[in-house]
């Protein structure tokens, strides 16, 4: 299982060269595409699902960029909270069908060396997923935590912005998923 | 960065580079304006602090005049005012935080959500006619969340005219409010065609005086007694006067009689010189710059 460092330069935007959107997106993008694509390799073990939500979440993110306010939160919160109304949005869709013609018309084919490649990143989050597994059972939130706190590295500040909720009631849930959790591995062994 | 990162980093400059290399970036604008801290409004030159107002919500920088205002007074009631036409959408934003299901909407005349009725229209004329006058501070409209129906919302149509903001009447539609609103684009009247159910508008938009109006009518009656009899018309017909019905087909009526003025045309009479007998329409017209309501 690959715990994330939470200590990574990803507090602040830098400003870019020239302070532009877009160079200022680049540095967005580079210092938090990896994470993005692992969140959603923990989640679904088909390369192809994982670039198209990738892909979606980062097409959002351009999309909105200009919304995006460094004062209330840093970039990675922001991302994923796209990120999780993305795979929310691709759970529902899942969930009745709807859109699977539309979402294989859009998506991009993979060539054989980014298959492989997104092929051992959904490979490194094997225990990652297991744990979200184990996590089944947890209210939604406290798997959400569980997931951006321990497993994607983001701060409890970060995930609470992430999950629109506030820190208190974040770090609450946090420590009632652990808890739970560290009964539920007492108990199997 | 691995094969997949580096190609989707392509497909999102192909995509957005565009539009995102024009722009500033977040943190050079946050740099360059730092977050204002929301204010009260009491003493504030837009003076909405009254005696009843129980809550206010300002979010303009405290550097600069309010862009807006959005206040809950004491009996339920909200009041809204706006500055700047940029604001609406913090307007918005901050009824949504109220949980309030009423939304300030734009009027733009590229638009073609939904329309405005006529009489709005006529009311935005009017207005440009007195943009030249003392300019209001402030567009103000007030309203009573209560009274907005549940799965309703309470657009509120905003337009500038020469600077100045202006709210017309709102309106109560099903669902959520449209991005944006047109105005009614009156037609062109039609040689030999009267359109039914509509009303007379002058000649010159600018002249909004409705005896203008009916003279411009007469002076073209008079000069074209054919109107009488729509004949030949071989062109669509809109009609832009009807509430909000555009683009309804006249084209099968029956001979229509000349009607008293005044309860002709939401069109201009427009009669270029020298126009010829008037025995057929062969253009199209209607309205133009809408679908109606909807």
């Amino acid at each position: 299982m690959m715990l994330r460092d939470s200590s990574r330069a990803n507090a602040a935007v830098p400003g870019g060269p020239s302070g532009s959107a877009l160079a200022e997106f680049e540095q967005v993008y580079r210092a938090n595409v990896d994470v993005v694509t692992s969140y959603f390799a923990r989640r679904c073990a088909e390369p192809q699902i994982v670039a198209d939500l990738t892909s979606e979440t980062f097409v959002r993110a351009a999309g909105a960029f200009g919304t995006f306010d460094p004062g209330r939160g840093s970039a990675r919160a922001w991302l994923f909270g796209i990120a999780t109304h993305v795979f929310a949005g691709h759970c529902a869709q899942a969930a009745n069908g709807r859109d699977a013609v539309a979402r294989l018309a859009q998506r991009r084919p993979l060539d054989v060396d980014e298959i492989e490649e997104l092929a051992g990143k959904i490979d490194d989050e094997r225990a990652g997923r297991e744990l979200i597994g184990r996590c089944t059972e947890l209210p939604e939130l406290e798997r959400a935590a569980v997931e951006l706190v321990d497993l994607a590295g983001l701060t409890p500040k970060e995930a609470a912005t992430a999950l629109g909720v506030s820190r208190v009631v974040l770090r609450k849930r946090l420590s009632r998923a652990r808890a739970r959790l560290r009964k539920e591995h007492e108990g199997d062994g | 960065m691995g094969k997949f990162e580096d190609r989707l980093w392509r497909d999102l400059v192909r995509k957005h580079g565009a539009d995102l290399a024009q722009r500033e970036g977040p943190a050079a604008r946050t740099s360059r304006h730092p977050r204002a801290r929301p204010r009260l409004l009491a003493g504030t030159s837009i003076g909405l602090a009254v005696a009843g107002t129980v809550a206010v919500l300002v979010l303009s920088a405290a550097s600069s005049p309010p862009a807006f205002a959005v206040s809950q007074n004491s009996d339920g009631t909200v009041t809204v005012s706006l500055q700047k036409l940029a604001a609406v959408h913090q307007v918005n934003a901050t009824l949504a935080a109220m949980g309030v299901r009423a939304r300030l909407v734009v009027v733009s005349t590229g638009c073609t959500v939904k329309a405005l009725p006529p009489g709005a229209v006529r009311a935005m004329q009017l207005a440009r006619t007195m943009a030249g006058r003392a300019a209001p501070q402030a567009a103000i409209t007030r309203f009573d969340p209560s009274k907005i129906p549940p799965g309703k919302t309470q657009v509120i149509p905003a337009y500038g005219v020469a600077d100045t903001v202006h709210v017309a009447t709102a309106q109560l539609i099903q669902g959520k409010a449209p991005v944006c609103i047109s105005t009614i684009v009156a037609p062109a009247c039609q040689p030999g065609k009267i359109l039914p159910n509509a009303r007379l508008t002058p000649a010159n938009p600018a002249d909004f005086h409705e005896k203008a109006a009916q003279q411009a009518l007469k002076q073209f009656l008079a000069r074209h007694p054919a109107t009488a009899h729509d004949t030949g018309n071989s062109g669509n017909s809109g009609n832009s006067g009807n509430s909000g019905n555009s683009g309804t087909s006249t084209s099968t009526a029956k001979p229509t009689q000349v009607p008293a003025p005044g309860s002709v045309v939401d069109c201009y009479i427009r009669v270029p010189a020298g126009h010829p007998p008037l025995t057929g329409n062969s253009g199209n017209s209607g309205n133009s710059g809408t679908s109606g309501n909807s």
